[in-house]
């Protein structure tokens, strides 16, 4: 039995193909070559592309046309025409021909970003479809009842710009409200609800009330409670840090274990990156990612750009990017957050695992190797697996080395003992590596969240779901500038604030669903960070007030046992921050770093004022996201120059 | 178990106003206890049969016993406290082990904070600890980049702990100074120790001995054996200079010792019967010693 030409394929005959018979058309050399042959007829490819291409096809798995793309070595739109030529179909250019949009069926908008078509025109009853993959066997099965259908071949993007043209303001909709229509209860929407405004108002007031009765007894409890809570809440990092010094600690993935992969069974990979106005630090990023051992044809790489954005538009199209890059413009609508242009993106992601970089980030290019290993060791409950961050110019200034001891603590020495712990992990900002599927189920990320990774952090736990640290680094720009700094951190402390809010809504539902291990770790954890940002200063002025004004004045103003409570927490907590900052650029083996770690104390005095400001900022403008500006370290450059050379 | 005995050394030491007189004989026995529990769970994580552990624990639980009965109550407190330092000398010689099987960070960062705790033991024990700590994690200096840096991640948390404690103890000094719950660092009465009189107050010698000697023909010797050796030698040295704050006493010394030789004899059980009679002998021994 001969295999039927693609052309019969696509004249509406599909009807009579068996499934063995496709398999059959693609393992058959002969198309493969034509296309290929095609290609280098077209003076598109040389070639000696052509045999690197025929072997990197059998390697990865993937269809010639995707691997000639994924290698940047023709534009798309000249291989789709070739690929039209090759099918004797016709081509057609979405930009200049767009796709009758009556024609589209709202319930099929996902179906047609996975399986890259769309219904084109109908004409004397004959429904055409535009569509990047006319062999593709989804398509196939899709039509296989049709008579009245006829194909015509356009490019990926085409069919990306158009869509986003019919369906952008759909999308665009659902990536703000859908997880607060959904799952209201786990939405950042209402900051405060009515429950807790009467909680928020309450306390107060009976503080007050207390405190005009009973001065003393009333400070006493306050502050025995505050600095209870902070006490515990160093030990249990410290405890963390303890536990995180163990070498074997987190999912270890070996090169051997990455070595084993075959890149033939590896999954599409689809990598998000939002931005907005990054045009400078956007070649870092692009290096990096095509420096990736990851099969180019199997990156669905989309750069998330704001409509408006047009210098990093035209900056990304500047760069000549292969064809495994896209830029997805998210349409203008409030919140102007990075949750929601990921929401909108994470609509036209294909791949089985999807991740999040920013602009400038470098990952290490066994990254997603080694996230797929840690998957599949973790098995079916793993729905994100957090790979650690750091910084490529740690030794820029003060500001630089305390934003990278601090990481080293986060990410280095919390999260993979949180993780060992099985409690909730708060994610970090980049390089969390979701299953599509499951992260679609949870409602995605939460677009009037600002520390939206945190929030999901949360979720997927209190569904059961786990979430795993991978040992493999992300190297990204710290912020040496200390008004910059304080726009971030205030973003990410209001997050925080947003985070805890929401989740402390029902805290007997959050107990039952993340246990009391969860809980208390949460409690510690996550509000741990925000009360010591706030109590800070009524920690640091007694001791201050003690050094100039003498005992005397203390007793004053501090009775014997608040001052000394305070005294004790001051002097713990910061010797626990100093010595486990220590041991976490220890373990990172940033030598250099060791003796910064004892001006810890004074950071922490920064990150109390981000923290007021953040507070503030979540009362008077809680879904404003302060944007943080990357591409101003003087390290920048050399990574461009770097860039620009490995490119 | 642990747990149990645990909650009743926090029950005894909150309940001390209440059981007045009665504290330091009530608060001995719960000692005892915990101590004797922690080191049968010791021996057990260790592989020694059961049997052999209740023997042992009980021998440990019987020289103290011994002392209590045989001494003065007014020297219970001198006694408590030598439990104090015998326990930090115990923990330190349990990581300095630890040490030599593990690799990262954990021992280094388990020594350091174990020395913080240290603040609180008596100066020639502390010094003689951080010593040996240097001492026994200078194979580390390359890796954590170089001699300052392994210095500072070993030290910095008992020197930020004195300063607490200085800073503390600065605060109580006048308003504070009616809280009983501040840290009591200096309340006994010194013994000076006499170089010519020592080995006659030590009655934990031939328990050592026994021990040094069961690990070194069972070839088990390490480092914590040679940081204990040191610390036998160091330890009355220092505690003799004229210039250290706190003397030691020879009740320290000898409960320092005999909780080494209890360390050493648990990291590594002997897995035959003469060498355990030979321990078990040697500890009797001691407790007939212990009678003063």
């Amino acid at each position: 039995m001969s295999a039927p030409s693609p052309a019969r394929i696509v004249r509406g005959e599909i009807t009579s193909l068996v499934e063995d018979e496709r398999a059959a058309l693609y393992q058959q050399p002969q198309p493969r070559l034509q296309i290929g042959r095609l290609l280098v007829d077209a003076g598109l490819i040389s070639d000696t592309q052509l045999a690197e291409a025929l072997r990197k096809q059998i390697e990865w798995g993937s269809k010639l046309g995707d691997t000639i793309l994924g290698m940047g070595w023709v534009k798309p739109l000249d291989f789709y025409r070739v690929l039209a030529r090759q099918l004797s179909l016709d081509f057609v250019n979405l930009l200049h021909n767009p796709a009758d949009e009556s024609l589209f069926e709202k319930g099929e908008y996902a179906n047609y970003a996975q399986e890259l078509y769309l219904p084109w025109r109908r004409v004397d009853g004959i429904l055409w479809i535009a569509t990047a993959d006319p062999l593709a066997t989804a398509l196939a099965s899709r039509w296989a009842s049709r008579t009245d259908i006829r194909f015509v071949v356009t490019s990926k993007f085409d069919i990306i710009w158009d869509l986003q043209r019919v369906a952008g303001a759909q999308f665009s909709e659902e990536a703000v409200l859908s997880l607060a229509e959904l799952d209201p209860e786990h939405s950042a929407r209402t900051v405060v609800t009515p429950n807790q405004k009467w909680w928020l108002a309450g306390l107060p007031l009976l503080l007050l009330i207390s405190t005009c009765m009973f001065p003393l007894p009333t400070l006493i409890v306050l502050n025995t409670l505050i600095n209870g809570l902070l006490f515990c809440s160093f030990v249990f990092r410290t405890c963390l840090c303890w536990m995180s010094c163990d070498d074997n600690i987190g999912i270890a993935i070996q090169p051997e274990e990455v070595a084993a992969l075959h890149d033939a069974d590896l999954p599409l990979y689809t990598v998000l990156v939002p931005m907005y106005k990054e045009p400078t630090v956007l070649p870092i990023l692009v290096a990096a990612l095509r420096r990736m051992d990851y099969p180019k044809s199997k990156l669905d790489i989309k750069l998330v750009l704001e409509e408006d954005d047009h210098e990093t538009i035209d900056a990304a199209k500047l760069l000549g990017l292969p064809a495994n890059f896209e830029i997805v413009r998210v349409p203008q609508s409030l919140p102007r957050t990075k949750p929601k242009a990921c929401n909108y993106a994470l609509r036209l992601a294909r791949g089985k695992y999807l991740t999040i970089y920013d602009a400038e980030d470098k990952p290490e290019p066994d990254q997603l190797k080694k996230v797929v290993v840690a998957f599949r060791k973790l098995g079916d409950d793993a729905a994100c697996v957090q790979a650690h961050l750091n910084y490529f110019n740690a030794e820029e200034n003060w500001l630089t080395r305390m934003f990278t001891l601090e990481y080293s603590l986060w990410f280095d020495m919390f999260l993979p003992a949180l993780d060992e712990l099985r409690v909730p992990i708060p994610l970090g900002g980049t390089s969390n590596h979701f299953d599509l599927a499951k992260l679609r189920q949870v409602g995605a990320w939460d677009p009037f969240n600002v520390t939206e990774d945190a929030d999901l952090g949360l979720r997927f736990a209190a569904m059961g779901y786990h979430v795993g640290v991978v040992n493999s680094v992300t190297y990204e720009e710290a912020n040496s500038h200390l008004g910059n700094w304080i726009r971030q951190r205030s973003r990410w402390i209001k997050g925080y604030i947003q985070t805890w809010l929401v989740n402390m809504r029902h805290p007997v539902d959050l107990f039952r669903s993340v246990g009391w291990k969860g809980f208390c770790s949460f409690q510690l954890f996550v509000g741990g960070c925000i009360l010591s940002g706030l109590v800070y200063p009524f920690l640091v002025f007694p001791f201050i007030v003690w050094l100039l004004a003498g005992k005397n004045m203390m007793q004053a103003l501090f009775p014997g046992p608040v001052l000394m409570i305070s005294m004790a927490n001051l002097i713990v907590g910061n010797s626990c921050l100093i010595y486990i900052s220590m041991l976490a650029v220890a373990k990172r083996r940033h030598a250099a770093l060791l003796p910064y770690a004892l001006t810890v104390p004074g950071y922490w005095a920064l990150q109390s004022v981000a923290a007021y400001k953040g507070l503030w900022q979540l009362i008077t403008n809680p879904f404003y996201w302060e944007k943080t500006a990357h591409g101003i370290s003087k390290y920048t450059e050399a990574e461009l120059i770097h860039s620009a050379a490995s490119d | 178990m642990v747990n149990a005995t645990l909650m009743l050394f926090v029950v005894a030491f909150s309940g001390r106003h209440a059981l007045g007189p009665y504290f330091d004989p009530v608060m001995s026995g719960v000692l005892i206890l915990v101590s004797s529990s922690l080191w049968y769970l010791h021996l057990q994580s260790a592989g020694m049969p059961v049997s052999w552990n209740v023997v042992f624990s009980a021998l440990l639980a019987g020289q103290s016993v011994v002392w209590i009965c045989s001494h003065p109550v007014a020297e219970i407190g001198d006694w408590q406290r030598a439990v104090g330092c015998a326990a930090f000398a115990y923990a330190m010689l349990w990581v300095f082990e630890v040490h030599e099987s593990e690799t990262g960070l954990r021992s280094l960062a388990t020594a350091a904070l174990l020395l913080s705790i240290g603040v609180l033991a008596k100066p020639p024990l502390l010094i003689c600890c951080a010593l040996l700590t240097v001492a026994v994690f200078f194979d580390e200096r390359q890796q954590r980049g170089g001699l300052l840096n392994s210095a500072l991640l070993l030290l910095t948390p008992v020197f930020l702990c004195t300063i607490g404690v200085i800073a503390l103890r600065a605060l109580a000094v006048e308003g504070l100074a009616r809280l009983d719950w501040t840290i009591d660092t200096n309340s006994f009465d010194p013994a000076p120790l006499h170089l010519y009189s020592l080995p006659w107050q030590m009655p934990a010698l031939p328990f050592c001995a026994a021990v040094l000697g069961i690990r070194l023909f069972s070839r088990k010797t390490g480092s914590a054996d040679l940081a204990f050796l040191l610390l036998l030698v160091v330890l009355p040295t220092l505690g003799m200079a004229p210039w250290m704050p706190r003397p030691m006493l020879p009740l320290d010394i000898t409960m320092t010792m005999k909780w080494g030789a209890a360390c050493l004899l648990a990291l590594d059980p002997p897995m035959s019967t003469f060498p355990r009679l030979v321990a078990l002998a040697s500890g009797s021994y001691t407790m007939y010693l212990c009678r003063g």
